[in-house]
This record gives structure tokens, sequence and C-alpha cells, in this order.
């Protein structure tokens, strides 16, 4: 059998100023005016071309145009393509916005990178497709944590291969995904399922199976509201950033009929806490471009889609009891969430007062949406450059929008500068 | 031209395998900067250390392999494509701030070092950077000293090479030298300051680094026409009120940006300034009050203050978006760099307006009103033959119209490849062939970045058009006459320094007139023959001001020649001179900003007459006294470098220019 060759399409849809535009017009688009470079953080780790959003453009402008070839130097793209952290730091640099993150992803593609490793891979798709079964994984894998498979593993240092080195990470996540935010509820018996809903609350990834505090503490930030917990359904973010387009689609669309089900014709606003979860439903639009009434739905939805703190004042109202140095990072991923991060800070400022403090990191972002799982070393490494940030500003506390930068970042911080730690936003507490 | 694998190996061993790279990929990827030009190299080698860049350069030599410096590529010229193949030294890791000295102000640092980067590590310690490229978040220090570029705040502070105290410094011959402005002998230096890397590469920078203003105010004007509005930047100027910043937009562009990001610009009005002011708060205080004045004397139509610091942020927002309002409209943006003198702005931003509309391009036109600096941004589709010719003839007519209203087709963005044939519209054939000699001297084999700046073919194509005097054309025969009978010939001025006769002495004293004091410009021309104490009182007369030295006895050409006072010397924006063989050169002219061919002001600074016979001079003047300018004493006696005796045998071969340090004065 014929091995399948995969192409770059040029005709694969990417968000634009003014709507959508192809592949090959986002990236003619590049005027090489240099502007995203010094946000890169894989550039700044490796100082070459290849290794920053102008580099990768060009590439991806180089293969559309046939002026190179993927077998030119297959090792050099594939690792230009993996390299990419996809946080979206160069989308807010650039004069075009162009969303390199997403040129990415078609790259990534078409040079059949690996990014993640393939019984990762198997084991994330689990949790779109078959929950149970997921779960049933998960419970599994943890059995094995606790017979000392993963210490074995490490001790032994097998976890120091490329394919395994996302294990490093199984006992941060492992307890978690196998006590998920579902079961957490259940035992609390509390009603998610009401007849006539106000709002639909959809838990991110990382609040149903990596962190389910954030899903209860942004339950109860809801309270008020009869809330209709979305649960147990994927987006389609991640196979969107680790698998193919189709399947992606298949989720998403899924989630876009729960959705209109639920709301019916009342339209309910759709909360999320994942702030790469809330950028992707928003990017349903661009995603169902080619389906032009399945567009006009994904339309709708996206209108109605909110992060929380995108929630009315009165649920933010009040000052948290915090006296600490606080900043917030607000990294993210595939998109830059400069409008998000700008209402979060204006909570921060109210809740904490002068203890806020106004904290960009200087160079790096916390690497988002597993990427970290990834990348491996150079993903640590851009961590620990901002927990060196945090440490030089002496932060005490950090405050992520992203629930997986908010795990990433505390890990690390746990680890090298324990005075600080790093949290979800929706751990802030204020007094009414 | 391939490498050898011989080469290969050797570049291997040096710089490592990894850092050595000759796949297509890596070859495409360097080939390219912010201009449309793309070139392949042969070869692409990363640099980590800086003591590897001397026998990278030695092998190169070796080898006969021309090399071409790239760090950040933010070029708008094609000034980095390695249009005649060899390699493109990658030096990004070479960013390290060596030093920071705040007692003797100054800052070592790496050429990779980002812009940006130096400004933040000095705003804790109250200090900052005087240059701000537009680009300075990616460009490069070393970058911005091979263009010499300097940005909005130049009409107060000047450019890089005013800002650049040392440069460790490789030639294209393989020397390593330390280049000062003070040090005898020519200001290499100043003349490495946009070189665009042709002559050689930047090993480590010695930058100066200012005290911060304790305090910034930022105003936007509006007027009803643009001359009005060029009308108060001279009308500052003169009343000795220099801005931290001048930046002006017309209405196109004021629309286009209003559109993009809302900073709250009147759109009706025909012309905006937004003018900084810094210093003591008193000081503001009073500029403020002269600022608002001048421009109600010249009929403003709004006069705002940014009252706090995101008002500051805002007004600013639109200057800074002004690329990002064009480049989010069409896949490319082409930016030019035209500058002529601040009295021509009204009337070449009209006729530049004009090429626009009649060529059928969309454009946006922004301008450092203060140096009268001009970059219009013209978007375009690159996948379009006919845009593409449109918008190079658009171009073309744009940097000719510079020329013809006496600038100059860049002011800080460089020549390169894109503006290479444009050289020859500018330049006499003469001067061309003065720069190729400059490039000779310092490049015997055409190795550091060939194919730049110097036009090809320029004998058939440069224009003979400059304006000489009779008095200057006689010279200049006489001279020629002497090359031709092989006779030494002696410069001189007013004989202050040497004291005693020679038999072929040439004097300076009969070129004794000042041409011009212009007070729109604030610029003077003089010829080299005036005494020093003569131009001051003139100066005086007419209430202006220079940084010339009041104790010296000598004429203009004897100061700078002798580089008697060393600060003087970047006041100088213009040289007229004639060569041995009698050919009369010419560079620069009343520009505050010139970025086109080698800088001979600074060739012939401290020249002590060994490579030519300086006519004429064009300096800067101003409003009010300058602080008293350090006489060092003539430097006419000291040992010649390597670098000034391959330029004395490319400019004077016979050696007919009798001069001190090339062993006496008597032939």
């Amino acid at each position: 059998m014929a091995k399948k060759t995969r192409t770059l399409s040029p005709q694969r849809l990417m968000p634009g100023p003014d709507g959508v535009r192809t592949l090959s017009c986002s990236v003619d688009f590049c005027t090489r005016c240099n502007a995203c470079v010094q946000s890169c953080p894989s550039y700044l780790l490796r100082q070459e071309e290849a290794f920053s959003p102008r580099g990768r453009n060009q590439i991806i402008r180089l293969l559309l145009e046939g002026k190179i070839k993927t077998a030119d130097n297959k090792k050099l793209i594939r690792q230009t393509a993996s390299s990419c952290f996809l946080c979206a730091r160069c989308t807010s640099a650039c004069a075009a916005a162009l969303p390199v993150a997403q040129h990415v992803l078609a790259l990534r593609q078409a040079a059949a990178c690996q990014t993640l490793p393939f019984m990762l891979k198997q084991f994330i798709g689990l949790y779109g497709m078959r929950p149970a079964l997921f779960h049933l994984v998960a419970t599994l894998c943890l059995g094995l944590r606790r017979l000392g498979l993963l210490t074995f593993l490490r001790v032994c240092a097998i976890t120091r291969l490329p394919f395994l080195h996302w294990l490093n990470h199984a006992d941060d996540i492992l307890p978690r995904t196998a006590a998920p935010l579902s079961h957490v509820i259940k035992k609390q018996k509390t009603v998610l399922f009401p007849q006539k809903p106000d709002i639909i609350y959809y838990p991110s990834l990382e609040a149903q199976y990596a962190d389910p505090q954030i899903g209860l503490r942004t339950l109860q930030l809801l309270k008020p509201k009869q809330v209709y917990m979305l649960s147990g359904q994927a987006s389609g973010l991640f196979e969107y950033l680790y698998g193919t387009d189709t399947l992606a689609l298949k989720q998403a669309k899924n989630l876009l009929l729960r959705w209109e089900s639920i709301s019916g014709r009342r339209k309910l606003t759709l909360v999320t806490d994942g702030l790469e979860t809330y950028l992707f439903l928003k990017h349903f639009p661009v995603l169902f471009a080619s389906w032009p009434g399945w567009q006009k739905r994904a339309e709708d939805f996206a209108v109605h889609v909110s992060y929380i703190t995108e929630l009315p004042s009165s649920v933010w109202a009040g000052r948290a009891d915090i006296t600490t140095k606080t900043a917030l990072d607000s990294s993210s991923s595939l998109f830059p969430a400069d409008k998000i991060a700008e209402r979060t800070r204006k909570i921060l400022k109210t809740h904490l007062g002068k203890n806020f403090v106004e904290c960009e990191y200087s160079r790096f972002v916390i690497p988002g949406a597993g990427n970290a799982f990834v990348l491996g070393t150079p993903s640590r490494e851009v961590i620990l450059e901002n927990v060196k940030d945090v440490a030089r500003l002496q932060l005490k506390q950090v405050y992520c929008l992203s629930g997986w930068a908010a795990l990433e970042l505390n890990a690390a911080l746990r680890r090298h500068y324990p005075q600080a730690q790093a949290r979800h936003v929706v751990y802030l507490q204020a007094k009414p | 031209m391939a490498l050898s694998s011989h080469t290969l190996k050797q570049l291997q061993r040096l710089l490592g395998p990894e850092n050595v790279m000759t796949d297509p990929v890596s070859l495409a990827l360097n080939g390219y900067d912010c201009s449309p030009s793309r070139h392949r190299p042969d070869a692409v080698v990363t640099v980590c250390q800086p003591a590897l860049l001397d026998p990278l350069i030695l092998l190169c030599i070796k080898d006969k392999i021309p090399f071409i410096l790239r760090a950040a590529a933010t070029n708008h010229a094609g000034s980095c494509s390695a249009v005649k193949g060899g390699i493109v030294i990658n030096i990004n890791p070479l960013h390290t701030i060596y030093r920071i000295d705040t007692a003797q102000g100054f800052a070592e640092v790496d050429p990779a070092v980002i812009s940006a980067d130096l400004q933040a590590r000095l705003a804790p310690l109250g200090f900052f950077y005087a240059p701000d490229p537009a680009s300075e978040k990616v460009s490069t220090l070393g970058g911005n000293l091979a263009q010499n570029a300097s940005g909005a705040r130049c009409l107060k502070y000047g450019n890089t090479s005013d800002h650049t105290l040392s440069v460790e410094f490789i030639t294209a011959a393989g020397d390593t030298l330390v280049l000062r402005h003070d040090a005898p002998g020519p200001d290499y230096l100043g003349l490495v300051a946009g070189s665009e890397g042709t002559l050689g590469l930047i090993k480590r920078m010695r930058m100066k680094i200012l005290p911060a203003p304790k305090h910034i105010k930022t105003f936007l004007a509006t007027f009803p026409s643009l001359a009005d509005c060029v009308q108060t930047v001279t009308d500052l100027v003169a009343q000795g009120l220099i801005p931290r910043c001048v930046e002006a937009m017309d209405r196109v562009t004021t629309c286009a940006v209003e559109g993009f990001v809302h900073a709250g610009y009147p759109t009706e009005a025909q012309a905006l300034l937004i003018i900084e002011l810094d210093g003591s708060l008193q000081q503001i205080k009073q500029d403020t009050l002269t600022l608002q004045t001048l421009c109600q004397a010249n009929h403003s139509q709004t006069f705002t203050q940014a009252r706090t610091e995101a008002e500051r942020k805002k007004l600013w927002s639109g200057r800074r978006a002004a690329y990002a309002a064009m480049a989010a409209l069409a896949p490319n943006v082409a930016v030019g760099d035209g500058t002529v003198p601040r009295s021509q702005l009204p009337q070449a931003l009209k006729k530049v307006r004009r090429i626009i509309e009649e060529n059928g391009v969309t454009a946006s036109l922004l301008f450092h009103a203060g140096d009268g600096n001009f970059h219009p941004q013209i978007i375009y589709n690159a996948k379009s033959p006919q845009q593409i010719k449109r918008v190079h003839k658009t171009l073309q007519e744009i940097l000719k119209t510079c020329v013809d209203c006496g600038g100059t087709i860049s002011g800080e963005h460089g020549v390169g490849v894109e503006k290479r044939a444009l050289m020859a519209y500018q330049y006499s054939r003469e001067t061309l062939r003065l720069f190729q000699k400059i490039k000779n001297a310092f490049d015997p084999f055409q190795l550091a970045n060939p194919g730049k700046i110097i036009p090809v073919g320029f004998e058939e194509k440069a224009a003979p058009h400059i304006e000489k005097e009779e008095q200057v054309i006689a010279l200049a025969q006489q001279i020629q006459q002497r090359f031709t009978l092989k006779q030494p010939t002696l410069v001189i001025g007013a004989n202050t320094q040497l004291k005693q006769s020679c038999p072929h002495m040439l004097s300076a004293a009969g070129l004794n007139k000042i041409v011009e004091i212009d007070k729109t410009n604030y610029m003077a021309t003089a010829q080299a023959g005036v005494s020093v104490s003569a131009l001051i009182n003139a100066l005086h007369a007419q209430h202006v001001y220079a940084a010339l030295p009041e104790n010296y006895t000598g004429t203009l050409g004897g100061l700078v020649a002798g580089k008697a006072a060393p600060e003087f010397v970047s006041q100088l924006t213009g040289i007229q001179a004639i060569l041995p063989n009698g050919d009369i050169v010419q560079y620069g002219g009343k520009l505050m900003k010139n970025a086109a061919g080698y800088n001979l002001c600074r060739l012939w600074a401290g020249s002590a007459g060994a490579l030519g016979f300086i006519t004429q001079l064009t300096f800067k003047i101003y409003a009010t006294a300058c602080p008293p300018t350090r006489l060092a004493g003539a430097q006419l006696r000291f040992t010649p470098d390597p670098l000034l005796c391959a330029l004395k045998k490319q400019i004077d071969p016979d050696g007919l220019f009798l001069s001190l340090p090339f062993g006496g004065i008597y032939g």
C-alpha cells in the first residue's frame, strides 16, 4: 500500500482582521518586519531564524510557493513546527495580527510532526470519545503509580526518553484525573441539570480532570443563577492542537448541538473557566467557515460564549483579603487574550488595590494547552525563566487565566521558589 | 559560488558542525530582510562567541568567501541579503551587555544587543540611550550603527554615530582595530557608521548613555496646512527650543491611523504635530508657553497636552500604529526613507502626494518634522507584477524628488541593494568613484557585504550635476595640472600650524567666502579658507551660534582637517573637496540625516591634508549659544595606521599630497 503523503493545504482557513483568510493569503501578509521575534520564547532560546515566528511564516510561504520542499531538511522543518509553544505572543506583537500559531498547526500536520507522544494522544483522545473508558484508564494508571511503577521508571531514567518525558507530569495530573469534577460534584449531591437554566457552565479540560477545584469555585461564583453544567463533552480543542481537523470539527459540532438543545430559543450564555477553551469556542466561526449553514450557527454560539471574568461586575464585586504582592499571568495558546487580560486586570486592581503589581514576564510565557507535556526540556526552560521573573519581582501570588498555566507554573514554583504560588483566577475570593 | 568541501570542513571545525548550515531551507531563511530583496547565501553560520569572529573573517579572507553579517534583519533596503552569495554570519547569540558605567556614562555591549533591552537595563538606573529607531524593540545596536539609524529623538540628541564612543572593529582585510571619534587621523568610527557592513564588522561597542530626563510632556497640535506645521518647527528651533521629539502626519495618514486605533486625532486637520519636551519642570513650563504661542502664531487649530501617562501613551499609540494600520490592509508594505532640508518639506510632500496619486497607489505619509525625514508607506501585493512595477516606479520618483529638493535618498534606512541604482542620481561620478576607493581600502578583496551601496556601472550612469564655484574649478584645474606633471602639493589654510614655507604649498586662503547662513534650516555653509574667528563674528552678527572653538586662530578647513576640535566634527553635515587627481567631490548638504553612501565629512576630519583639499563645509548652527567647544589642538603629527595608508594608496597612489603623517612636507 502506497504511503499516504500529507501536503500543506493553501486553502486551510485562518482568522484575519476582516473575517477569514486562506493559509496562503495569511502567510503573504507577513511583511518580515521582525516585530514578532523578540516576543517568541522558542526564538529567545535558540536565536535562529528557523525558530522565529517570521522564519516559520517564511517556511510555510516557501513550501506553498514550491521554493523549498519538506525533503530539503525534514528534520529542521519538523523541529521548527514542533518547537512552537503556540503561545500567540507573536500575534499580539504583529502589526497585521497574523495567527502564526495556527499557521504552525497547519505546518505540523503537513510535516507529520509527532508533537504528542502516541500513548498520551490515545489517552487524551479517549476523554472526548469515551469518557467512561478514559476514567477507567486514569484509575488504572493511578494504581500503577501507587505500585511505584512511575518511581521505578524515573529511577531507571526511562522517563528521560523523549517520548516518555510526559510521564514526569503524571504525578501532578493522574490523582486528579482519577477523581474528576463530575465525581466530586456527584458526591456533593448538587443539582446541575435544572429544568430551566439561566446559564450554561462548560468546564474546561483542566477543571474537569486536572484540577476539579476550579470547577467547584466557578460554580460558587455562578451560584445565584440556575446553572446547567455541560460536562463530559469535549470541545475539540485538544484534537485541534494535537490530532486532526476532522476530529476537532466532529467534537465541536457535538458541543454546538448540545448548547442548542439545552438553551433552546433563549440562547443562553455559555461560561467557561479555561482561557484556551474560551478562545477556541470563540474560534468556531472560522472552524466552520467552509460550511456556511454551520458557520452561521457557530457565529451565534460564539457571541454567547463568555469567560468567567467577563461575567457582570456584580459577580466579581468586593475586595479580596490578600496583602501580598500579586500579579496576573495571561499566557494563552493559539490566540492572544489581550481583551480578557485587560478585563481581569481591572478586576484584580479593584480586589487587591496596591497589592496588585503590573507584571508582564519580561520575555517568556507559560506554554499553554499541554505544550509543556509535549515539548519537554525547552518548555521547562521557559517556565524556569518565568519563575526567575516571579522571584525578581518578589511576588507571592500569581493568578493565571489558564488552568494549565497555573498547574505548570505552580509545579515549577513549588520546586524552585516556594515563597510564591500560582493559582487559577477563580481562586480569588472576595469579601462582599 | 558554492563553497568547497574543504572550506565547509574548516568552518565546521571552527564553529561546530551544528552552527554551519548549507541546506536549502536554512539558506532560504537567511536570504531576506524586511525589503523585497531575496538572495540565498552559500552557507549560514552561527557565531556563539565574539572571539570566533576574528578567525572566521581570516578564514573568509583566505578562501576569498564573501561574508554578510546578519542580526535582526529588520532592514528596509536589502542591506543584509547575499547578493553575491558567500556566507551569512548569524550573530544573534552575541547579545551580552558587559558593563554599564553610569559614572563615566557608557555601556559596553555586543553588537546583537537589542536597543530596547539596553533601555530596559538602563531605566532602573535613571539613565537612557538616546537614539530610538521605530524598530528599537527588535533592532540591534550593531545594526543601528551599521545603518546610522536615529529615530524620533534625532533632532535633539543626534544619531547612533553620535552616541557611539568606541567600537572594536574587524576590517575586511582582517585587522582588528579600536575606533574612536577623537583618535588622531580620519574619524573611522564616523565612516563605519552607515557603511552597512561593507567595510568590515563590528565586534564590540561602547555606547554613550545619558541621565534620563525627570519630566516629559507631550503635546498634540493641529494645523490647517503642512506649511504651517513645518513653519512651527522652524520657529521652535529659531527660539532655541529643541524638542525631544517632533513627529508629524498629514491628513490622509491621520484618517487611516484613526480608523485603526482611535488615538483621538482630529481628522479634519490637514496636518498634525506630536511634540515632546523634556527637562526640569520649570524649564518645561517655560517651553510650553513658548510652544503654545508659536503654534498659535502659525494658525494652529487645536493645542492639547497629555495630562496623564495614559493620555501620553494614547497620543503616541496613533503614531506607532501607523505601520500596523497599513500592514493590516495589504500583504506588503514598501517603506521609503527620503530626506530633504526642513525648509523644503512642504514643497517635497506636495510633490510626493502628487506622485502617489498619479501612480494610483495607496500610501500613508509620516515624517520626522524636525529633520526633514519622511516615510511613505505604500501598500501592495507582491504577487502582482503590475503592482510591484507601480510601487517601484513610485518610490523611485519620490526619492528622485527628494534629491531634486536638495535632499538624499536615505535618511536612516540605508541604501542596500534596493536604492543602489539611485545613488547614481544623487552623486556624481567622481564621488561614487571615491566611495569605491574607500571600499577598496577597507576591503581589498571585496568580501564584506559585496554588491551594496555602490551602483553597478556608475561610470556611465552617474549624474554630473555638482554646482561649482569658478574659484573651486580653477583650484581643481591647478591640482589636476600638478597631478599630470606629478608635482607634489601641500595644502595649507592660514599656515598657523606649520609656520614655515615650503615650495609646494597650495593655500585655501582665497576660499574665504561665507556662502550662506540659513536660518530656516539652521545650517551654515562656508568655504574652507574662512578664518574661524571671522566666521564666529559673522554668525554672531546674525544672532546664531555654532559649536566652534573661540580661541582658534586658523581656518575652518584647517580646524576640520587637523581635528583640532573633535566635537565639531559631529556638527558637519556637508563637504566639498578636491581629490589629488583634481576631481571635485561633494557629500551631504543642509541635511540633518544622510545614510546614503560613506560619510565623507568624517573621512576628511583629521586626515591632515593627506587625502585631498577641503573647499567647502556645511555645519549646524543654533539660535542659542552653544557650550564652549573643547580645543584639543591640531592633530597633524601622528603615525599613520594601516587604514590611513590603504586610503592614501587608493586616493593618492603617487603620494602627491604631502602631509606630516606621511613623512613630512618637503616631498
